[in-house]
C-alpha cells in the first residue's frame, strides 16, 4: 500500500532539504522582494508585510509541507518548497478592512527564501 | 454569525490580490491527477462506510430509547469543571482531563460548533500559554468572516493532520481551537 501511495502520489524521494528541527535563517528583504512578481508572489505563494519583520533571524523549521487542504475547493493539494518555521503565525492586523483577523494560521515559507545556517 | 458587509469588501479587495496566504491556498499547490484523485476516493471509502453505520447505529438507538428521560441526558452532558474566569493573553490554562472534555461533546464530537479532534488528546492534563482569544476568523479560502466566542488558541499546540488521508495527513500545521469550558485557568 505504502508503495502504491509513493508511485501515484509523486513523494520526493531524499529531496528534503529542510527536515524538522533544523535551524534556518531566513534571507534579508531585499533579497526576498528580487524573487516576487507584481502581485507579491513566488511561485504562487504570497510574501506578507508582515512577515518582514522575521527577515535576517534565525527559526527552527516546524513541517515541510507538502499536503494542503484547500477549505475552499474542499481538495487535497500538492505543493512542493515550503516549510513552516516554529512559532511564526500570522497576526492577521488590519487584513478585514480594519478589523483583525484571528486566525493566526502559521506562515509558508519558500525554502529559496531561506539559508541553511 | 457573519459581516455580510465585509465579506463584499473583502471580494473586492481579492481582484486587486491575495491578503494573505490563506486566501491564496489555490495558487499554492497543484490538484492531483486523476489516477490520485480516485485513489484518493477509494482511500475515503472505509471511513466513510464506518461513519455511516456509527450514525445509523446511533439513530436505531435513539428511536428504541424514546422512553427514557431526555432532560435529564443532557443535564449529565453539561461541562463538568468549567471555569468562568476570563481568559486574556499570556494567561497560564490547563486543559482538563479527556474524560471531562469527552462529557461535553455531542455525538458526532462537537461542542458549541467546535470539534474535538483525536489528536489534542495528548494535550489533556497538561498547561499551555493562551497565545490569542480569535474574534473574528477568515473562513471557507477567506471568503467569509466568522465571529467565534469562547474560543482560545493556545502557543504552540499545532495539529498533526492525520486522518486527512491515510498515511499523507495535511501539512498546514494550523493551531488548535480550544473551547474556555475545556479549560481551567492557572493562578
Amino acid at each position: 500500500m505504502k508503495l502504491l501511495s509513493n508511485l501515484i502520489f509523486w513523494k520526493s524521494k531524499g529531496k528534503v532539504k529542510f527536515n524538522r528541527g533544523e535551524r534556518v535563517r531566513i534571507s534579508s528583504y531585499e533579497k526576498i522582494k528580487e524573487t516576487l512578481d507584481e502581485r507579491g508572489c513566488y511561485e504562487g505563494l504570497i510574501f506578507m508585510e508582515s512577515m518582514a519583520k522575521f527577515c535576517g533571524g534565525d527559526y527552527e523549521v516546524l513541517r515541510e509541507v507538502k499536503w494542503l487542504y484547500d477549505e475552499y475547493s474542499k481538495k487535497m493539494l500538492r505543493c512542493k518548497d515550503i516549510v513552516v518555521l516554529k512559532d511564526l503565525v500570522c497576526n492577521g492586523k488590519g487584513i478585514l478592512d480594519g478589523k483583525d483577523c484571528d486566525r493566526s494560521c502559521p506562515y509558508f515559507w519558500k525554502t529559496t527564501w531561506l539559508e541553511k545556517e | 454569525m457573519r459581516l455580510e458587509q465585509g465579506n463584499l469588501q473583502l471580494v473586492k479587495r481579492r481582484d486587486l490580490g491575495y491578503i494573505c496566504q490563506y486566501t491564496g491556498m489555490t495558487d499554492i499547490g497543484r490538484e492531483l491527477n486523476r489516477i490520485a484523485k480516485f485513489y484518493q476516493i477509494v482511500l475515503r471509502v472505509y471511513p466513510a462506510i464506518k461513519r455511516r453505520v456509527r450514525k445509523w447505529c446511533y439513530n436505531f438507538r435513539k428511536k428504541s430509547d424514546r422512553g427514557l428521560d431526555m432532560g435529564k441526558i443532557i443535564n449529565e452532558n453539561q461541562p463538568a469543571d468549567s471555569s468562568g474566569d476570563r481568559l486574556e493573553i499570556g494567561d497560564m490554562v490547563k486543559v482538563l482531563s479527556y474524560s471531562q472534555i469527552k462529557s461535553t461533546l455531542n455525538d458526532k464530537g462537537y461542542f458549541k460548533g467546535l470539534t474535538f479532534q483525536e489528536s489534542m488528546e495528548k494535550y489533556c492534563n497538561n498547561t499551555y500559554e493562551v497565545l490569542k482569544i480569535p474574534q473574528y476568523v477568515l473562513d471557507k479560502g477567506g471568503r467569509k468572516i466568522n465571529r467565534c466566542k469562547d474560543v482560545v488558541i493556545l502557543r504552540g499546540l499545532y495539529c498533526d493532520g492525520k486522518g486527512m488521508l491515510l498515511e499523507e495527513g495535511c501539512d498546514m500545521c494550523c493551531l488548535h481551537y480550544w473551547k474556555t469550558d475545556w479549560l481551567k485557568k492557572m493562578v
